[in-house]
């Protein structure tokens, strides 16, 4: 021990600028990230954070270097010294000089956020390991060089091929939270272990042959880190033990191009039945294997868990039951996603094999303080302060108004042992919002600043005005009895859900690939001026005519689609698809035509015949619309069936659901279509024709529990289902709208709807009138009838 | 105390320690002489396991250098004039570094003896010291635990000739009184005359001698010859003789295996007008050019 204790100290003596330098640094930055969150920017703390880790590196290099065993020179090589005893003495000066500080910051951070004494301490712990395990591979790597000129070498190239490798694991595919995110980067513990493995390569010897050329040493090192990164992800992206998992005959996918992250968004949806009123719920990948590849995201899927507005009024309801209804603006994104390779386009996919997660969770109100300055609220993981705000902190969108009169709600989290996603940040993990507890008014949206994600800091911004909707700002002061309400989704349960599908690479469709477009615009030519210059050719003409002046019109159309809006049978361009539509459905089905030619206003110009000619045809949106509205369903049948087990049904569903029988689905696949699409129109055509009664309505009845589908409740006699429709008449303009069809269809009134035009808003007063009138109450539903009728008279 | 046999070293297409064979005795002060540049830096660096040898074999303490323990390293010390110390210690923070690692065999009385005599500041960093002084300091650090064998690798550079002096007679009087093995490396044979009891003289990564010095100032002596007319010139030529040089009626030349009857007898026998013959003692820095010169002619005739 003492001579642990000399080498120690002889270090700390050997440091002590940079070990001064480092613990202001650390106070600096401590202070950013309490007394002076509102004076200064992040900025400040990310610069604080790069000259801590610069100096630390530095003191670490410095001194390791001094003392490397592997040089021969240094001054313990002839001194009584246990190599042992000196890397525990060093490691002990570096745990104070680094180490301990960092952790006293966060002790002091924690507790300046009115933690518990218990987070309190997991929380410096949780620092105190993570550098103490930094340092610890920090040694080796420094230690087991020969000569100076390779440490720089080595620094050179763990950046180098961190950089590359940081690069390389951006592009490839990973958790998926919205468009612009489509990488991860590396968290602490990932650098961690990448230097571990590094130490240990080092140790070995293995970069250190001397007779290597530098060049292929550096190579060695390169790939080292990079194998190092793969291995880290491998380990990361292990898998938790596998729970039941049931498994699906039908899913629903979805995939879209997102050209600036270079990457494709992958979305899944499995049908299930496991609806449970009191919760909500939120997918997310488990697995994920394309074309027998893994695609799974190697941090673990991290679906934002969306707030539905049902779920979170009810649980304010509870505390506040006079709480008015609000607008809301987030929805809930039921379905997983994932992000894949660009290139993997739906065509290209002939091997599917997926494994959900289904989550469910209930919001939790964890906090309730008054909007006052200085009140203050903690929990296990979350922190409040409420603070009076500086011009310097308010939102840019709110800085006209007076910062006296706005307040700063700051919500802190602390993870001590926490997410190893550096993604997943505070957002997604709670909900703000304040309710005048008097009149019981709800505001629950709000902007905010947020401070520093990897730190788990987010603050808040509550100005004396509130944004109520988009296009309009209300002036609104909040009243003494305002109160901050924070809620938490729970976990309270996770099912896994898989579903796979294989089509041999040769019976995939022959589909043209999905072109890229950039959206650039080339100088605007109207289509009347483009036709005047080239007129269409007639029947008489030539084939190849014809050809080349519908390719040039093809080429004219991507370059000008916004020129072909508002068209009308008469319009030149109509006229000449027309009479060319054998070309244009040839260009069509060789992916050649520009999606703005291939609305349902040009390709209802296609006959049958068109699509055995050019199968291609038959994916198409439009066509199929087209086809289902001609009558002509039979002919799309084949694709659509197959189309629908590959898990791109929905795009076929009027197919499918025109004349169920001659899709020849097992039941098994009907009961999982069903459940995955859910709606009054597959409820007609599968009722008692595919699905029987009892089992649809089995079905139906589940689904209704959790989702209050109108049209479904109507179509399925549910005794609710009229309530839903006045309530939401009421809500809702557009559902005030459809409400008269739904009564036209699924009721025997007492008396006749108003009359209304497509002109609504000459009629919408008298219709609410009537709608208000209108009495749920009376009506029961007569199943032979199918129709709601009024209750007989006692 | 040290055993060299058949040692190797090459830096790149240079050979630097050629075959070299070399023993440290115990208890006595060895010195390992010869000009810069011929391997006596290299010799000691393979010894202290600060380089490794081609081949050849080495043992220290009984010991191979790169099977030295903490151990034995408590009973070495090493200072050189190419050692990098902790610089941003200070002397009093090098010594508290130091002393533990130590244990029992540190001597704290020794210390503050040697601490009195070198007069050192104790409070600077090292770095802020002169040349003289961090030799002072590394033999300080080196001295203070009473190691049984003491390897100084060209020490007295930068040591002013009082310093120079007071730091021999104690290690004269340590070595007596102590039985510490002493083995110092220099170019300044003069100096290491005065104290040492047996050298080796290297030139060009080779030894040319290796002997007690008394030996070899009882071997080497150097004749001058006297003729009534000019010097003759001797048919054959003992092995042991070298360096001849005449000019006019007198001749000179170095004996390494000197007998005052013997050496007398033998050029009455090949000089026969030889009038008269003198010996004169010999220092070390003459004998090492003696034998220099010879090397360097037998070289040439090879060539």
């Amino acid at each position: 021990m003492k001579i642990i204790g000399a080498i120690m100290v002889a270090e700390l003596r050997g440091h002590k600028a940079l070990a001064l330098g480092i613990i202001t640094l650390f106070a600096l930055l401590g202070m950013t990230q309490t007394l002076w969150l509102y004076k200064t920017t992040p900025f400040i703390a990310i610069c604080l954070q790069a000259l801590l880790l610069l100096l630390a590196v530095l003191v670490l290099s410095k001194s390791l270097w001094h003392d490397a065993p592997l040089r021969k020179e240094r001054y313990l090589a002839t001194r009584p010294t246990n190599l042992l005893k000196l890397y525990l003495g060093k490691y002990a000066a570096f745990l104070l000089m680094i180490a301990a500080p960092s952790a006293l910051v966060e002790f002091l951070r924690v507790r300046y956020f009115s933690f518990d004494l218990n987070i309190q301490a997991a929380a410096a712990l949780q620092m105190f390991l993570l550098y103490a395990f930094a340092i610890a591979a920090f040694i080796p790597v420094i230690w087991w060089m020969h000569s100076k000129k390779s440490i720089v070498m080595i620094w050179v190239t763990i950046v180098g091929a961190g950089v590359a490798s940081n690069y390389y694991f951006w592009k490839q595919p990973q958790s998926y939270i919205n468009e612009w995110s489509a990488g991860v980067p590396y968290s602490h513990y990932m650098i961690m272990l990448m230097l571990a493995i590094f130490a240990v390569m080092a140790n070995l010897r293995l970069l250190r042959l001397k007779k290597c050329h530098a060049m292929i040493s550096c190579a060695l090192m390169a790939v080292g880190v990079f194998v190092s990164m793969q291995l880290a992800i491998n380990v990361s992206a292990r898998k938790r033990p596998e729970e039941p998992v049931r498994k699906y005959h039908i899913a629903n996918f979805y995939s879209y191009p997102i050209q600036r992250g270079n990457v494709r968004a992958f979305q899944a949806k499995v049908p299930h039945d496991d609806f449970d009123l009191d919760t909500e719920s939120y997918w997310s990948f488990r697995k994920v294997k394309l074309n027998d590849q893994d695609y799974t995201p190697w941090y673990g899927n991290i679906s934002v868990i969306g707030s539905h507005k049902d779920e979170i009024f009810r649980t304010l309801k509870e505390r506040y039951p006079h709480a008015k209804d609000y607008e809301w603006r987030d929805d809930l994104n039921r379905a997983a996603a994932v992000s894949v390779p660009l290139e993997l386009s739906e065509e290209m996919l002939y091997s599917k094999k997926i494994l959900l997660s289904h989550k469910k969770y209930r919001w939790k109100i964890i906090m309730d303080l008054p909007l006052h300055v200085g009140a203050k609220a903690n929990n296990q993981k979350f922190s409040c302060h409420i603070n009076s705000a500086t011009p310097k902190n308010i939102h840019p969108m709110n800085r006209s108004a007076s910062s006296s009169h706005q307040r700063i709600v700051t919500v802190t989290q602390c993870n001590p042992f926490g997410e190893v996603n550096p993604r997943i940040d505070i957002r997604q993990l709670h909900k703000m919002m304040i309710i005048e507890s008097v009149s019981g008014e709800v505001f629950p949206n709000h902007s905010y600043t947020s401070f520093n994600r990897q730190n788990l800091h987010y603050n808040y911004e509550v100005n004396t005005y509130q944004k109520r909707s988009q296009f309009e700002l209300e002036n609104h002061t909040y009243t003494e009895h305002a109160r901050v309400i924070i809620m938490i989704p729970e976990i309270t349960e996770e099912k896994l859900y898989s579903w796979e599908h294989h089509t041999p690479p040769s019976k995939l469709p022959d589909l043209p690939k999905e072109e890229l477009i950039e959206n650039k615009l080339l100088g605007y030519q109207s289509a009347s001026s483009w036709f005047q210059e080239n007129p269409s050719p007639s029947d008489q003409d030539s084939q190849t005519v014809c050809q080349i002046w519908v390719d040039k019109f093809i080429d004219f159309a991507k370059k000008n689609p916004q020129s072909l809006n508002r068209l009308d049978n008469s319009d030149p361009i109509m006229k000449a698809y027309k009479t060319h539509v054998d070309l244009f459905a040839k260009a069509h089905h060789e992916g050649r035509l520009p999606s703005c030619l291939q609305d349902y206003d040009f390709v209802k110009f296609y006959s049958r015949d068109l699509v055995k000619k050019h199968p291609n045809l038959a994916h198409s949106r439009y066509v199929i619309l087209h086809f289902r509205d001609k009558g002509w369903s039979s002919y799309l049948v084949e694709t659509a069936r197959d189309m629908l087990r590959r898990g791109k049904g929905i795009y076929y569903e009027d197919i499918i659901l025109a004349e169920p029988e001659l899709m020849n689905l097992t039941l098994d696949e009907w009961v999982d279509f069903y459940r995955l699409r859910c709606n009054a129109e597959a409820y007609k055509a599968l009722k008692g024709r595919i699905i029987s009664v009892q089992v649809i309505n089995e079905i139906t009845d589940q689904h209704l529990a959790a989702n209050q589908n109108v049209e479904l409740g109507l179509v399925r006699g549910h005794a609710q289902a009229p309530y839903w429709l006045k309530r939401d008449a009421l809500n809702s303009q557009h559902a005030c709208f459809s409400m008269p069809i739904y009564l036209g269809i699924y009721f025997e009134l007492s008396s006749p709807l108003p009359k209304y035009t497509d002109n609504h808003r000459l009629l919408k007063e008298p219709l609410i009138e009537w709608i208000h009138k209108f009495d749920p109450d009376a009506y029961v539903y007569d199943s032979a009838k199918q129709k709601y009728i009024l209750k007989p008279t006692p | 105390m040290i055993t060299i046999h058949q040692l190797q070293k090459r830096f790149g297409k240079t050979a630097v320690l050629q075959d070299l064979d070399l023993t440290v005795p115990t208890g006595k002060i060895s010195a390992l002489l010869g000009p810069n540049g011929t391997g006596k830096t290299t010799t000691i660096k393979c010894a202290m396991n600060l380089i490794t040898p081609d081949s050849g074999s080495i043992e220290v303490c009984g010991v191979a250098p790169n099977k030295l323990t903490p151990l034995h390293w408590q009973r070495i010390g090493y200072v050189s004039e190419n050692q990098r110390m902790p610089d941003w210690l200070s002397l009093s923070s090098l010594l508290d570094y130091l002393r533990p690692l130590y244990e029992k065999h540190w001597d704290r009385s020794f210390e503050k003896k040697l601490l009195a005599d070198f007069a050192l500041p104790m409070n600077q960093p090292l770095r802020t010291l002169s040349r003289g002084q961090r030799m002072k300091a590394a033999f300080l650090s080196s001295l203070d635990y009473r190691p049984q064998l003491v390897v100084l690798d060209e020490p007295f550079a930068g040591l002013d000739p009082l310093v120079r002096e007071e730091f021999l007679e104690g290690l004269l009087e340590l070595t007596e009184t102590e039985g510490w093995t002493v083995w110092i490396s220099s170019h300044d044979m003069e100096e290491v005359e005065r104290f040492a009891d047996h050298v080796a003289i290297m030139d060009a990564g080779k030894i040319q001698l290796a002997e007690e010095v008394a030996t070899i100032q009882q071997n080497f002596r150097k004749v001058e010859l006297f003729f009534p007319q000019d010097a003759e010139t001797a048919a054959d030529w003992p092995h042991e003789w070298m360096g001849w040089q005449s000019s006019g009626r007198t001749a000179r030349f170095t004996v390494s295996n000197f007998d005052p009857e013997l050496t007398e007898r033998q050029c009455k026998e090949r000089f026969s007008t030889l009038t008269r013959c003198e010996f004169h003692t010999m220092s070390l820095r003459e004998v090492f050019i003696a034998l220099a010169k010879k090397n360097r002619h037998e070289k040439e005739v090879l060539a």
